[in-house]
């Protein structure tokens, strides 16, 4: 298996992706990107940043591109329940009739497509400046059928107080794969709440290939987090990428809940001094569901730090899987990058990958990781019962602890309490099955 | 040991920078460049082997032709051409092999003198160490082999195991590290030259450290020795190996294959110094190591424990590692890998969690300094029935300079909910304060470096037996002179 | 050949900026001074500069010890000569035993001395009853230098090295500094069981607390980078009363 073709994702791309909108630099970036998917083809475990996850579903199943589809609401519990600004995206477009009326002060939401349309070249820039086709496949394969999706700017200076949510949400109930993209901008100084949920329906089989670019300006601060909530028999691809200049400030959170076969892949480029970044995340998995958390994190410039915590509770047959990679540039000195993944096993035919990975050019550096993998500490779970506790209360008590001390570093409240719901909720249909 | 040291210490001041690095003048035995079945059959022939061997090789050599040269490992060498390679050389004259060491060419007698294992030292020293050395493809002597042969202890060159001990060779060759295995131990056992046997019988302990030093000499060759080591039940051995080089212009290729088996409560230690030529300043010449070891805790309560201290070679290429298949077995890594000038290493363990109540330890110690590159790759994979298995890794990186690299690439794979996974690595750089209380103290600067360095490699040092951990240490500060200043 | 430390219109800076504005000291083998002076002042500069920390810009004068011009030499050279500085923060290296640790430094000056590196034994034997002295208990001798040693430990560490390595002149900067006052008393004996006719020190302080117990023979005020004043013990007795207000004045 040295190479699964690519032709079933781009079948007639040629001739479809001329009635794509947008002009020549468009249709130029397409064309560059479906070259690129067509060379790697679809992505499996001989390629080293694969290893652990098989697109299985995607090998097997002819998935076409999700199509347009009317939605007249949104359905009831899609988004978190926050008090947000919410930009709804189905199958990837943009829904301005879903979406919330009236914008903060400083902010700005346009459709990708009005804005490929209008040949609008930063947008087009910012798009194209992050794309590594060569190291990103799927994220080449939603760049070549790149249509629609949401543009949010903030201006310069400005602090926007409400939370936006960004809803990725997939209906229709054909095999279809959508592309939701977005490109967020934050002007010097700005900052920003931004919620990205991805959700669909709770049975049927589908593709979610998403990408999310964050452009930030010098100082600006952004809190970046992602629920993956996607159906039970959904494939989700994600790619995050987010460059964090000087003195800017970034917080990421990804709690993965859903799907059959899910993979996040977060980016970050620290390439300011004085630059910091925390990127923390969750995941449960149980079924026969597969669960991959990836990160790349490169100190570019001197004077970054980095933190990276990641917990996952695995059941069933399920398998687990994270990634991490810190690199550290050649004289980006005075470095510190953290990283952590802990994993806990509930099931004899579960299954947890672990690759943390550091690769260092400089030598003023202060650098970790940590891996555990275990079950739940037997001397705390009989502390608990010898007080009283039934087993299965106590065995909830200990997870919500295990994944509750991540989901602490959240540091908006009411994210957190949403969050930290979801997540709840997940452990429920745990303990209920034993 | 005392006059061992010496001997080393005399020859540095002789040497300088690489101290092992003279050659020796003999005349040699050699096969034409190239690797074809006739290369195969003239080396199995030169050694009188059975068919059934002669078949193994040829095997070897169909599927090593089918493989591809691996590129995962995160080092960056010109193409080898393996036609343009000698797979055999031998010192001449020597059809009947020494009777004793009065029959040995003085020469190389010489040599392993230099090399800091006088042999007729040893053998008036009471049985400290039994040495087996290999000169480029042919052991040439071996001592103690009566108070061994005592205890039923086999220890001699593979070859002379092949007729020896043939249905232990028979049985145990390839059954850890098979044929197909990887490129590298494939064309190995296309072409093994030679490499020590050792078998401990049942129960027995055996007295002394065993102890071998390879060393290449002839030019154009590849060395490829073959190292089998089978410890029976209850039975306990601690080999030794030393590995030194001369100094070359042209890159020379080495890819040795080691087995151990250990069965139920056998213990096997199996430490390494490897100073193999490691190239110039420049990155000119040095040793391609590509080395392929791996122990297979067959028995229960078994263990087997490797401990390296890697400084020299080119590239280093190397990954011991244990099969933890009986229950309640044990596997050790300890490892210091040091990389200065052009150097290239990636090295690290697998510790393979089969049985139950299986448990491992990984210490790793990496240090880069000047423009090299220094990996730790390891993977700990711990399978359904491993109940109970256990492993922590410890992996550090300590950086001298700001041209180098240091990397850390673990594989964590569980399978198993009754298991506990700890990885802990770090990086860091020897800090200004510290050199600058060394030197106000009185230290050079290079001494202050030996000594911080030493500290950062003290717990797999201490692993080390005592006559090489002494030796390592002084390794350690050769081998980062001009790192620092 | 001129005895002791001698210190003339010494100018340091650190990356472009001025610390030391020409400063002038000599100590005679076998005297106690002491320098005080608020923060900022300069004085743990001069330390370092006389010991050779990298990092400092000498842009004139001169520094010499027993006749050499230190300030041409390497730290190692130096403390061969017999000059030894007590860490502020005294540096932990991991691995590194005290043990180990002392002896590689007391055999590299022996050597760079001309002399023979010492009997393992009689080493041990020096070290033991040094150690004693200051109250040090054995086990610490085998821990890595510095590594989980509470801050008295560190200091009294400090100590037990300048008792083993017995230099001619000992620096002792803001040895004072975090310690309880049993922890003072214990590092002032020590100090003062060393004092010999051939051995000086120039103690760095903040406090006077250190000179009731380490009597000096002569009192430096240095603020501003510049020596403004000295005196007699009393010094030291009468800065306790008024503080470093009077010198603000010159920090200008």
């Amino acid at each position: 298996m040295n190479h699964i073709s690519a032709a079933p994702f781009l079948e007639d791309h040629a001739h479809l992706a001329a009635a794509l909108p947008g002009g020549g630099p468009v249709a130029a970036l397409r064309a560059a990107a479906a070259a690129a998917f067509r060379d790697q083809g679809l992505p499996h475990g001989k390629v080293e940043a694969w290893r652990y996850t098989r697109l299985k579903d995607l090998e097997s199943t002819s998935f076409g591109r999700a199509a347009p589809a009317v939605v007249a609401a949104a359905p009831r519990g899609a988004g978190l329940a926050v008090e947000a600004v919410r930009i709804v995206l189905v199958n990837g477009r943009y829904a301005e009739h879903l979406s919330t009326p009236g914008l903060p002060a400083g902010v700005t939401v346009k459709s990708l497509c009005a804005c490929l349309e209008a040949g609008d070249a930063e947008v087009l820039a910012a798009l194209d400046g992050g794309a590594d086709f060569a190291q990103a496949p799927m994220a080449a394969l939603a760049s070549a059928w790149l249509e629609d999706g949401a543009v949010l700017s903030v201006d310069a200076a400005v602090a926007v107080a409400p939370i936006v949510e960004v809803v990725a949400l997939a209906v229709g109930d054909t095999p279809a794969m959508s592309f939701p993209r977005l490109l967020v901008r934050l002007g010097a100084g700005a900052s920003l709440t931004l919620v990205e949920t991805f959700t669909g329906p709770a049975e049927g089989v589908y593709a979610v290939n998403a990408v999310s670019e964050m452009v930030l300006g010098a100082g600006a601060a952004l809190k970046h987090y992602v629920l993956q909530a996607e159906g039970k028999a959904a494939t989700h691809v994600s790619l995050g990428r987010c460059a964090v200049p000087e003195n800017g400030r970034y917080e990421g959170f990804v709690l993965q809940l859903g799907g059959k076969t899910a993979r996040h892949e977060m980016r970050l480029k620290m390439v300011g001094a004085g630059g910091e970044a925390q990127l923390n995340g969750a995941y449960g998995v149980r079924g026969e569901a597969v669960c991959d958390t990836t990160t790349v994190v490169d100190h570019i410039a001197p004077e970054t730090t980095t933190d990276q915590v990641f917990k996952g509770i695995l059941d069933g047959r399920s398998k687990g899987v994270y990634q991490g990679r810190v690199q550290v540039w050649r004289d980006a000195q005075r470095i510190v990058g953290n990283q952590l993944h802990k994993a806990l096993l509930l099931s004899r035919a579960a299954e947890v990958d672990c690759k943390p990975e550091l690769e260092i050019y400089a030598d003023d550096v202060k650098c970790s990781h940590g891996a555990t993998v275990g079950e739940l500490d037997g001397d705390q779970l009989f502390y608990l019962q010898a007080r009283g506790i039934d087993a299965v209360t106590a065995r909830a008590l200990l997870m919500r602890a295990f994944i509750g001390e991540v989901l602490d570093t959240i540091s908006d409240e009411a994210v957190r309490a949403a969050f930290a719901a979801r997540a709840d909720a997940w452990l429920d249909a745990e303990g209920a099955k034993r | 040991m005392v006059s061992t040291i010496e001997t080393v210490e005399t020859v540095h001041e002789f040497t300088g920078a690489y101290k092992y690095g003279f050659v020796t003048d003999i005349e040699m035995d050699v096969a034409p460049k190239g690797l074809t079945e006739d290369t195969i059959r003239y080396i199995s022939a030169k050694k009188d082997e059975p068919e059934w061997l002669l078949e193994w090789r040829l095997k070897a050599l169909t599927l090593w032709r089918k493989m591809e040269e691996p590129t995962w490992a995160k080092v960056d060498y010109p193409k080898i051409d393996y036609q343009d390679l000698h797979y055999y050389a031998a010192p001449k004259n020597r059809s009947d092999g020494p009777k004793s060491l009065d029959e040995v060419d003085p020469e190389l007698l010489a040599t392993y003198e230099k090399l800091g294992i006088p042999l007729k030292e040893q053998e008036i020293l009471a049985g400290v160490v039994a040495v087996d050395a290999v000169f480029d493809s042919v052991s040439v002597a071996t001592t103690y082999k009566a108070k061994l042969e005592e205890k039923g202890i086999i220890f001699c060159s593979f070859s002379e195991a092949v007729h020896r001990a043939p249905e232990l060779v028979k049985k145990y060759l390839g059954s850890v590290v098979p044929q197909g295995d990887n490129y590298f131990a494939c064309l190995n056992s296309a072409v093994f030259s030679d490499g020590s046997f050792v078998y401990i019988p049942k129960g027995v302990r055996c007295p002394m450290e065993l102890s071998t030093y390879f060393r290449i000499n002839a030019q154009n060759t590849g060395q490829f020795e073959r190292t089998l080591i089978i410890a029976e039940e209850g039975a306990y051995v601690s080999y030794l190996e030393g590995c030194t080089a001369p100094q070359r212009d042209e890159n020379q290729l080495h890819a040795a294959v080691v087995e151990l088996i250990a069965l139920d409560d056998a213990e096997i230690k199996y430490s390494t110094v490897q100073n193999w030529y490691p190239g110039d300043a420049e990155g000119k010449g040095g040793i391609y190591n590509f080395v392929t070891k791996r122990g297979a805790c067959r028995g229960k309560r078994s263990k087997i424990s490797w401990t390296q201290v890697e400084t020299g070679s080119a590239v280093t290429w190397k990954y011991p590692s244990c099969i933890l298949q009986g229950d309640d077995s044990v596997g050790e890594f300890y490892s210091v890998a040091i990389t200065n000038n052009a150097q290239q290493a990636d090295t690290g363990t697998k510790m393979i969690h089969i049985g139950k109540n299986t448990r491992s330890t990984i210490v790793s110690k990496g240090i880069a300094a000047g423009r090299s590159d220094n990996t730790y790759r390891g993977l700990v994979r711990v399978l359904a029935n491993a109940e109970g298995a256990r492993n922590y890794s410890q992996c550090d990186s300590l950086l001298i300079g700001d041209k180098c690299g240091a990397h850390t690439v673990p594989y964590i794979e569980s399978h198993m909910p009754i298991s506990t996974i700890e990885h802990e690595a770090t990086t860091a750089r020897i800090s200004d304060d510290q050199l600058f209380l060394c030197r106000q103290r009185g230290l050079s600067p290079e001494e202050a470096v030996a000594l911080i360095v030493n500290g950062f490699c003290k717990e797999v040092l201490q692993n080390l037996p005592m006559e090489f951990a002494v030796e390592a240490q002084k390794l350690v500060g050769i081998s980062l002179e001009g790192s620092v200043g | 050949m001129s005895k002791g430390l001698i210190v003339t219109d010494l100018h340091v800076s650190i990356e472009d900026k001025e610390i030391l504005k020409g400063v002038t000291l000599a100590v005679e083998p076998g005297k106690v001074h002491a320098i005080m002076g608020p923060n900022g002042g300069g004085k743990s500069t001069l330390a370092h500069v006389i010991s050779g920390r990298p990092g400092y810009t000498v842009t004139g004068g001169s520094v010499s010890f027993d006749g050499h011009d230190v300030l041409e030499m390497e730290p190692e050279e130096r403390a061969a000569l017999g000059l030894f500085l007590a860490f502020q923060y005294p540096v932990e290296i991991p691995g590194v035993t005290n043990t180990t640790f002392l002896k590689t430094a007391v055999n590299a000056q022996r050597k760079a001395r001309g002399e023979a590196e010492m009997d393992p034994m009689a080493f041990l034997r020096l070290l033991r009853e040094k150690a004693k002295l200051l109250y040090l208990p054995d086990d610490m001798l085998k821990r890595p230098l510095n590594v989980g040693f509470s801050g008295g430990e560190k200091k009294r560490n400090e100590m037990l090295q300048m008792a083993v390595l017995a230099p001619k002149l000992a620096i002792l900067d803001e040895t004072d500094s975090g310690l309880d006052i049993d922890a003072l008393r214990i590092v002032a004996e020590g100090v003062n069981a060393q004092r010999a006719p051939d051995r000086s020190f120039l103690v760095i302080t903040h406090y006077q607390r250190l000179l009731d117990y380490i009597v000096p023979d002569v009192v430096h005020v240095l603020a501003d980078g510049r020596i403004v004043e000295t005196g007699g013990p009393d010094l030291a007795k009468q800065l306790e009363k008024t503080g470093y207000a009077e010198y603000a004045g010159t920090a200008a």
